[in-house]
């Protein structure tokens, strides 16, 4: 896909004015500016704030999430706001909760509202009133990936959690013939369980998740 | 795009325009280097030489940059063939008389070779900075100028413009050529004055807005005044989308698309539109359709053979992503002349010129020259709900 048909690139240049594409290496989709928003949360109240952003649209988009980079320095680049330590790339949640999320409006628009927008809120709402990140956070790390995951998946087990994994890396027939994760003791095909286990097969390939085992 | 489009482009390109006194400045250093060339005592003398603009000042559609690029052709008209000197004769002995102008005016950076021309670096004049590059050709000999026209013809072109662009077509020195220094018959070919007439001709759809610039300058009739002073709204478009476009790439001047495609895109969409709002509208909406899907790409109007996009193949530059980023700008640039035709947010729209033309205006000038009035309508952004509980955040180790 060419970097100017990445999907919903126009709703979000007229929705975000002072973002603009930039050149950028490769295939790749770069966009720079001030990201200007505003959100309300029934719980939390409302918000408006902007932050110097560059995102980069990777070919693979929407199947390939996008990296942020908050270039302000308005977010402290520490682990308890969450900018990852390697590359200050702004970690806005799991990445297969966020390929769910965009998965139910797999534009650059739907990325900006469902993955980008609540996280800024989040880290807005800290950096004036300090505290904890209002719609919770995980840990660091594997121990973070497996507690979300497992609420996802609604597995109990790691061990359950991988083998759900093993079984979305193979083609949809082979995993059918071989007994559920769920601990029902029948085999994929035959439990109900199959229909939640396929929704992940739309928002990630099989390559996916079998390097995510690995 | 609102009706209110016009003024701020208007706005723009006043901002972004050369000042007159960088004209005249241009202008004097044409004339002077026309006048050595034409002394009895230089080495071109006897070939009839003729110096004339190309390149942006010659079409009025310069722009306010770091350094000017003064383009001028060196035509020796009588005594050069090509079967009679190789194109690296015609290079030095046009050089000569250069390099002879360079001592004499006291120019102190070395006269430069490039592939197809000598540039002469000037010292900077107050914030006139500027180098001239010079181009030396012979007339194109007249079999190859009928060819040449009735490929224009085939293409798409009045005949009769098409016979006049012809006229002024010539033959061009390469140095990477492996031709260059032997007597061959292919000589590239160059026809700027043809371009800019062709340029003219587009600009010329909008004939009644052009007479009445005509009549305000004094002149008896438009070709009587030179055309960066038509201001008409093509070169006003061309200058904006210029701006917009170095602006945007900034970072990364050698991957912007290059004024020449700008150009001739937005010239082949111009449709004689007598306000430079409702131009641009309909340039930046239909510009796009006149690249072609084949090779050529982007075809030079008054040399159809000619690909003004042909890097955009060349393995050479495909690092830079050249095609890619044609279509980038011209997205951007779609967006960006909608928002501001758009707001009415006078403060919003010169932050937007800041920030995407490189150009600034004043807000509150802006505001009654658009006739917002007292109660300006902000600009407010985009506006969300977080209904479904969001990602939690989470960090690599």
């Amino acid at each position: 896909m060419a970097a100017v048909e990445t999907p919903g690139l126009r709703e979000f240049l007229r929705d975000y004015p002072q973002m603009a594409v930039r050149p950028a290496a490769g295939q790749n989709l770069r966009l720079k500016g001030q990201f200007v928003f505003a959100a309300h949360h029934t719980k939390e109240g409302d918000i408006q704030d902007s932050f110097a952003l560059e995102i980069i649209v990777r070919r693979g988009f929407p199947k390939e999430l996008p990296r942020v980079t908050e270039t302000g320095r308005r977010i402290p680049r520490t682990g308890e706001y969450h900018v990852n330590q390697t590359d200050n790339t702004l970690c806005l949640g799991s990445p297969l909760s966020l390929l769910l999320k965009l998965s139910k409006k797999p534009t650059l628009e739907g990325f900006a509202e469902n993955c980008l927008v609540p996280y800024l809120f989040a880290i807005s709402h800290k950096l004036k009133n300090g505290g904890p990140l209002p719609f919770g956070e995980l840990d660091h790390g594997v121990d973070g990936l497996f507690a979300d995951y497992l609420q996802l998946f609604g597995l109990k087990t790691r061990e359950q959690l991988i083998y759900a994994f093993r079984l979305l890396g193979m083609k949809k027939r082979r995993a059918n013939k071989l007994p559920c994760p769920c601990g029902c003791g029948i085999r994929l095909g035959r439990c109900r369980y199959n229909l939640r286990l396929r929704e992940f097969r739309k928002v990630a390939s099989r390559t996916w998740f079998r390097s995510r085992v690995k | 795009m609102s009706d209110k489009t016009h003024l701020i482009i208007e706005e723009i390109a006043t901002c972004v325009d050369i000042p007159e006194t960088a004209y005249d400045k241009a202008e004097a250093r044409y004339k002077d280097l026309g006048d050595w060339f034409g002394r009895a005592e230089s080495a071109c003398y006897q070939y009839d030489p003729h110096i004339y603009p190309q390149g942006s000042f010659r079409l009025g559609t310069v722009v306010r940059g770091e350094e000017y690029d003064l383009d001028f052709g060196c035509r020796l008209r009588r005594g050069i063939y090509k079967s009679t000197h190789t194109q690296k004769q015609l290079k030095v002995l046009v050089g000569s008389d250069m390099e002879a102008y360079r001592q004499a005016r006291r120019i102190e950076s070395a006269l430069k070779e490039k592939p197809r021309c000598w540039r002469l670096q000037y010292q900077e004049d107050g914030s006139f900075k500027f180098h001239m590059d010079g181009v030396p050709s012979i007339p194109m000999d007249d079999p190859q100028r009928q060819l040449l026209a009735e490929a224009m013809i085939k293409a798409g072109s009045a005949d009769f413009l098409a016979k006049a662009v012809a006229k002024h077509a010539g033959s061009i020195t390469d140095n990477r050529l492996p031709n260059y220094a032997i007597i061959s018959p292919d000589w590239r070919i160059s026809n700027s004055e043809g371009y800019a007439l062709w340029f003219e001709s587009r600009m010329k759809l909008a004939m009644t807005l052009l007479e009445k610039r005509a009549l305000e300058a004094r002149a008896a009739k438009v070709d009587d005044l030179p055309a960066r002073k038509w201001k008409s709204p093509l070169q006003r478009c061309v200058q904006a989308l210029k701006c917009h476009r170095d602006v945007m790439f900034a970072d990364d001047p050698d991957g912007k698309p290059i004024s020449v495609i700008i150009t001739t895109l937005a010239a082949e969409a111009y449709q004689g539109e007598q306000d430079v709002g409702s131009a641009m509208q309909n340039i930046l909406a239909t510009m796009g359709n006149f690249v072609n899907r084949f090779r050529p790409r982007v075809p030079n109007p008054v040399n159809p053979a000619e690909d003004f996009a042909d890097k955009w193949y060349d393995p050479a530059y495909q690092h830079l992503n050249l095609e890619q980023n044609f279509w980038l700008w011209l997205r951007q640039a779609q967006n960006d002349f909608q928002v501001i035709g758009q707001s009415r947010d006078a403060d919003f729209i010169a932050e937007q010129v800041q920030t995407k033309f490189g150009a600034v205006i004043d807000a509150r000038s802006l505001k009654d020259k658009l006739g917002l009035g007292t109660v300006s309508i902000i600009t407010s952004p985009k506006s969300h709900t977080i209904v479904q509980p969001p990602a939690k955040p989470w960090m690599r180790k």
